[in-house]
């Protein structure tokens, strides 16, 4: 026997010790309970500027976005010198180097082409939905409704495409703890809603406890999404164009000079900028698609940006905002995106200049939140409740 | 359970012992646990980086927690205890020779022993096993022929050592 086998033979039995049942389910706890970070691998992004926030680069003036892409960089601010925007304006507190909306939607279209293609039968969405409504008897305060909602898109006409949503409770928002215990703790609220027109007011109990997920099949035969006024199958979807411009005239086809969801009037900026945003959110289209999507977004107006910002589930990412006006006063849809994957986050509606009934909302206050957690292909089919 | 902690959980299943086996045969049980809890946290944060297979990865970050994560003096105590279990444990079931290997194996250099773990005990190819301490394959190479002929020599000469205190001594060097 050479030294080599000899030293096979003498391992120690003991290193061979399963791992009891009890470590087995802590370990695999412990990791699964934190977040997941981007993939890195095969692609380099040089720490970028929103890291720099947390570094503590107040002084900074001129940062470099190193986006070192395998494919070209054509129209990315990339390589040395992005400007920074507002940078001085930023609290000390948070010392942030800002890039524009521009920038960050750019950098998201660079980072969606290099995200790796995932294979299924399913496309699976999996996120939270939240609503802020201002609640309470004795004295008013915001409470937030929270609701699990999970997609199953089958790939396949054949199959059935499937939401189930379940309803997490009601709690009063963070900073609303003391009102809530003024008034009474309560387990169960009444809310008032806005009447329909030609109805009177109603209200809406809400509750502290959580319900059942309920859903149901999705699919009209092979339509799976409503996108731009029109409802599309899974290969539609995939047969999206995959230049900027091409995919913009593609969506403003079905813009009517009203909004998707009303007849209420909205100008064609606003409303491409909702549908886009809504593409990126939980649709199955190519990484290309999503690039391109990116690009349409970066290319209109009155989209700002707002540094660094952390959402609704506490992870944080690159806000942009465009301002929304309708009959609750003034809004701004944001979108919190990780640039360094192209993942949307979070798209959120948050109170500028509320009126009506919306009036309670101090401004700044996310009235409305759809956060992604998950949005891949996979084989595993619906679970149905 | 979503796709990913799917993935993960049979990752996991399929890798932790081996993992536990060389943080063990690097720095004793006493801080294999931790180490590999910390392992597999980061195994899951970093799940889209992970390859196929896992385990080299696994092990240049478990690598990687054991040196930024558990102090240099703890891991010594804890190795050296770990080496002299395994000469002096069940002494009943030792048999000669098989005590002869593990004390040539715990006299050698850190570096070397833990070559020749990786390759003996771990079932990595030279090319992984390379990966995980961080040097080409030929370099790699190199470096376990050299050790190779390190054991060998330090097993004639074990044969005739026999206290435990020379495994205490010599695992000292190891930081």
């Amino acid at each position: 026997m050479n030294p080599m086998d000899q030293l096979r033979a003498a391992r120690p039995s003991h290193l061979d010790a399963p791992v009891s049942e009890r470590t087995r389910a802590a370990e695999l706890a412990r990791a699964m309970a934190g977040p997941q970070a981007p993939a890195r691998r095969s692609r380099k992004i040089a720490r970028p500027v929103w890291g720099l926030g947390l570094a503590g680069a107040a002084a900074a003036t001129a940062v470099a976005v190193t986006v070192t892409a395998t494919g070209g960089t054509s129209d990315v601010p990339a390589i040395g010198t992005a400007t920074v925007a507002e940078g001085t304006n930023a609290p000390s507190t948070s010392p942030s180097v800002r890039l524009s909306a521009r920038q960050v939607l750019l950098v998201a279209a660079e980072s969606s082409l290099r995200a790796p293609a995932t294979r299924g039968a399913y496309w699976y969405v999996e996120g939270q939905i939240g609503v802020a409504q201002e609640a309470g008897k004795a004295v008013r305060y915001m409470v937030n409704s929270t609701t699990r909602s999970r997609l199953w898109v089958a790939r396949s006409p054949d199959k059935e495409s499937w939401f189930v949503n379940q309803n997490l409770g009601t709690r009063p928002a963070p900073g609303a703890e003391d009102a809530w215990r003024r008034d009474g703790s309560p387990a169960k609220w009444v809310v008032d809603v806005p009447a329909p027109k030609g109805k009177a007011a109603g209200g809406l109990v809400l509750e502290a406890k959580a319900g059942k997920p309920f859903g149901n099949a999705i699919n009209v035969g092979d339509k799976v999404f409503e996108l731009a006024g029109r409802n599309v199958s899974v290969a539609d979807l995939q047969a999206l164009p995959t230049g900027e411009g091409a995919l913009k005239k593609y969506l403003l086809k079905g813009y009517a000079g009203h909004g998707t969801e009303s007849d209420e009037a909205q100008d064609a900026t606003s409303w491409l900028y909702q549908v886009t945003s809504g593409l990126l959110r939980d649709m199955p289209v190519e990484p290309a698609v999503r690039a391109a999507a990116y690009r349409v977004l970066a290319g209109l107006d009155g989209v700002r940006s707002l540094g660094a910002v952390t959402d609704a589930l506490g992870r944080q990412g690159q806000g942009i905002a465009r301002p929304e006006s309708w009959a609750g006063g003034g809004f701004e849809r944001q979108l919190i995106i990780d640039p360094e994957t192209g993942v949307l986050l979070t798209d959120q509606i948050v109170a500028v200049h509320p009126t009506g009934a919306y009036a309670w909302a101090k401004p700044g206050t996310a009235t409305w939140w759809a956060a992604t957690t998950t949005a891949t292909w996979t084989d595993r089919p619906p679970v149905k409740p | 359970m979503t796709d990913a902690s799917q993935r993960f959980t049979t990752m996991y299943d399929e890798c932790r012992q081996r993992v536990w086996a060389y943080v063990v045969s690097q720095a004793g049980r006493q801080v294999a646990d931790e180490v590999v809890s910390e392992t597999f946290a980061i195994a899951w944060r970093r799940f889209g980086d992970v390859p196929d297979p896992a385990l080299p990865w696994l092990l240049v970050v478990a690598r990687n927690v054991l040196r930024d994560n558990i102090r240099a003096e703890i891991r010594r105590e804890s190795l050296a205890d770990e080496l002299r279990a395994w000469t002096e444990e069940d002494h009943a079931e030792q048999v000669a020779e098989r005590l002869v290997v593990l004390k040539a194996l715990a006299s050698l250099a850190p570096a070397e022993r833990e070559l020749l773990i990786l390759v003996a005990w771990q079932g990595l190819s030279p090319r992984d096993a390379a990966r995980v301490v961080g040097c080409s394959p030929a370099a790699f190479r190199v470096r376990l022929h050299r050790a190779r002929k390190r054991l060998a020599g330090a097993m004639k000469s074990a044969s005739a050592v026999r206290s435990p205190s020379r495994v205490r001594s010599l695992s000292e060097e190891w930081s």
